[in-house]
């Protein structure tokens, strides 16, 4: 997996849009300072997709898949027809690397989406929890033809003593698979743990940080809860700037902003573009900027 | 280690209000009936309420505002009964998480209506016209289930578009039946207007709404007031299918409910002519006779009936 990190291509600075939905990501992606790429959390079906993709690629822009629906922790597996499904979906939108929160999306005895659980379910942060992690994404690994990334999911809790870096750094070290961090989402963990993610960065394989995402959020009762309609938070642009420089195989940088005006998504992408270039030591993710 | 056990605790713990509050009342005790290790058990020991109790709040609002949107009216008559909105919140327990998708909204739906019979109507009149509404949109939900099950069963319909097909010249003359995954119920009154009544917003954001402001106990008792009878026809439709999933939508229709009884005589041999001809035998005026031949071709092309 090291070397086909490696050879993964630089996206440069990005947005998650819903590819039905203003704001059009075609027309943000023909804008001036539009995204280089659109990431789209679709269904499993890239029937339903393919023509808005195929709308986006003759555009200019690469997309990413990045569903919501894959267990990648627990006991419970993926179904092999929905794996091979998700196969199908990964080959044909030629998404370069298959990524996703690692969390419960199902509890139950068929596959699902996480919004049918409300959204996802974060992982138990223990040793038995990692030990089937690392089942779980190698499962996911053998049917997708693309390298798969695991991404701290949102927490209002953190269940299990475990620090997240910790559970994520070995995971993705034995298991041979790349990270995807959500600014917010660790955000969401420090508030929710009272960890500092500064302190476990050690533990952190950084050169496998292919992706990085930045989205809206709200303070609740002291907790970090995700909103992607509602304006970044202070804390989330603090962490990106103090994580960019840290990521030195970093791939691309996706603002995700469904729900937000195409003004709104044009400015904000700028300021992610200035803060790469501020904070990032990776000369090919700044050179993606130009 | 007993990893399915701990799934099986936070489960409970996420989507049950009651088991939460006893775990924080007396984390031990609650656990008890849990097979946890040492470890498992200083894991939950250490879990913090304020935490986990937002989340849940949050996850059980994001699930009834989406289930909200096939029950809207069940919704909106819960609400304006005493004990209602809680009934709606302890409904999507870990049963509800753990159903088999396929037809999970459906047995949330059955659950509801027996559960809203249950609570205190301001009248049995009212209760037997509110919940001809629950049973109808329940009906709803388990034709659409019946179909999704159908759709990935391994031997799935075609996916078929919200009209049938154009109509045959002899449409007249061939023999009727019901289309199947059909819900059909003579209703108090129009469940379209009730629902423009009761359910005052986008249904994306009736849970939301109800939440904040019930239905005032009042508006339902005037919304049901008079009865004016109407029969209601819903029909699931496969609209995608791959091997994995399947999108069902409703195409619905409302008529007079002098329909009823004409439509529960078909039965697969009686043409739309044979049941004119009865009708004008039992000296039924033209302009009836012109109404029921125009709802009847009504039905063929909503695809509720089909001529064979």
């Amino acid at each position: 997996m090291g070397g086909r990190l490696s050879e993964l291509p630089v996206l440069g600075v990005g947005a998650s849009l819903s590819l039905e939905a203003r704001p059009d990501p075609v027309e943000l992606v023909r804008a001036v300072g539009g995204p280089r790429f659109v990431e789209y959390a679709g269904r499993l079906d890239v029937d339903e997709v393919r023509a808005e993709v195929e709308r986006v690629r003759a555009a200019g822009a690469r997309v990413l898949f990045h569903p919501s629906y894959i267990n990648f922790c627990g006991t419970l597996a993926n179904s092999p027809a929905w794996l091979a499904e998700t196969a199908r979906h990964v080959a044909e939108v030629a998404s370069p690397w298959f990524a996703q929160d690692l969390a419960y999306c199902f509890v139950g005895p068929d596959q699902g989406y996480s919004a049918e659980l409300g959204y996802f379910i974060p992982p138990i942060l223990n040793r038995s929890s990692l030990e089937r992690a690392v089942e779980r994404v190698r499962e996911v690994q053998a049917a997708v033809p693309a390298p798969v990334a695991i991404e701290p999911p949102p927490m209002c809790f953190a269940l299990g003593r475990m620090k997240l870096f910790e559970f994520f750094g070995e995971l993705a070290e034995r298991a041979d698979c790349a990270i995807l961090l959500d600014v917010g989402h660790l955000v969401s963990y420090e508030l929710a743990s009272g960890q500092s993610l500064r302190e476990q960065l050690s533990r952190l394989p950084r050169e496998r940080v292919i992706e990085v995402h930045i989205a809206g959020g709200r303070l609740e009762r002291g907790l970090y809860v995700d909103a992607h309609e509602r304006d970044i938070l202070p804390e989330a642009w603090r962490m990106l700037h103090d994580l960019l420089p840290h990521l030195p195989s970093l791939r691309a940088v996706c603002f995700e902003c469904e729900g937000k005006s195409e003004a709104e998504v044009l400015s904000t992408l700028e300021r992610v573009r200035a803060a790469v270039r501020e904070h990032s030591g990776h000369a090919a993710l700044v050179e993606a900027l130009a | 280690m007993s990893l399915e056990e701990a799934e099986r605790a936070l489960v409970d713990l996420l989507f049950d209000e009651a088991q939460r509050a006893a775990f924080f009342a007396d984390r031990a005790a609650a656990l008890a009936g849990y097979a946890l290790d040492a470890e498992e058990q200083a894991d939950f020991a250490a879990l913090s309420q304020p935490g986990l109790e937002l989340d849940a709040t949050m996850r059980r609002d994001l699930m009834l505002a989406r289930l909200s949107r096939s029950f809207p009216l069940s919704f909106s008559i819960g609400s304006a009964l005493p004990g209602g909105l809680a009934l709606l919140r302890r409904l999507v327990g870990p049963a509800y998480a753990r159903a088999p998708r396929a037809t999970r909204s459906a047995r949330f739906g059955e659950t509801l209506r027996a559960e809203l019979a249950g609570l205190s109507f301001a009248s049995d009149r009212e209760r037997a016209l509110a919940l001809a509404f629950v049973d109808t949109e329940v009906a709803m939900a388990w034709a659409a289930a019946r179909l999704r099950e159908q759709a990935l069963s391994g031997s799935p319909p075609a996916p078929a578009g919200r009209s049938a097909a154009p109509l045959a010249a002899d449409w007249a003359a061939r023999p009727l039946a019901l289309a199947p995954h059909l819900c059909m119920a003579v209703l108090p009154r129009s469940r379209a207007a009730l629902e423009r009544e009761l359910c005052p917003v986008e249904l994306d954001q009736l849970w939301a709404r109800l939440e904040r402001v019930p239905l005032p106990a009042g508006r339902l008792a005037a919304a049901l007031a008079s009865e004016q009878p109407r029969l209601f026809m819903a029909r699931a439709v496969l609209v995608r299918a791959s091997r994995c999933e399947a999108t069902v939508e409703q195409v619905t229709l409302e008529l007079s409910d002098g329909f009823a009884p004409l439509l529960r005589a078909l039965d697969g041999s009686r043409s739309a002519d044979a049941l004119l001809s009865r009708l004008a035998a039992s000296s039924a005026p033209v302009a009836t006779l012109e109404a029921v031949r125009a709802g009847l071709r009504t039905l063929l092309e909503r695809g509720m009936l089909l001529a064979r």
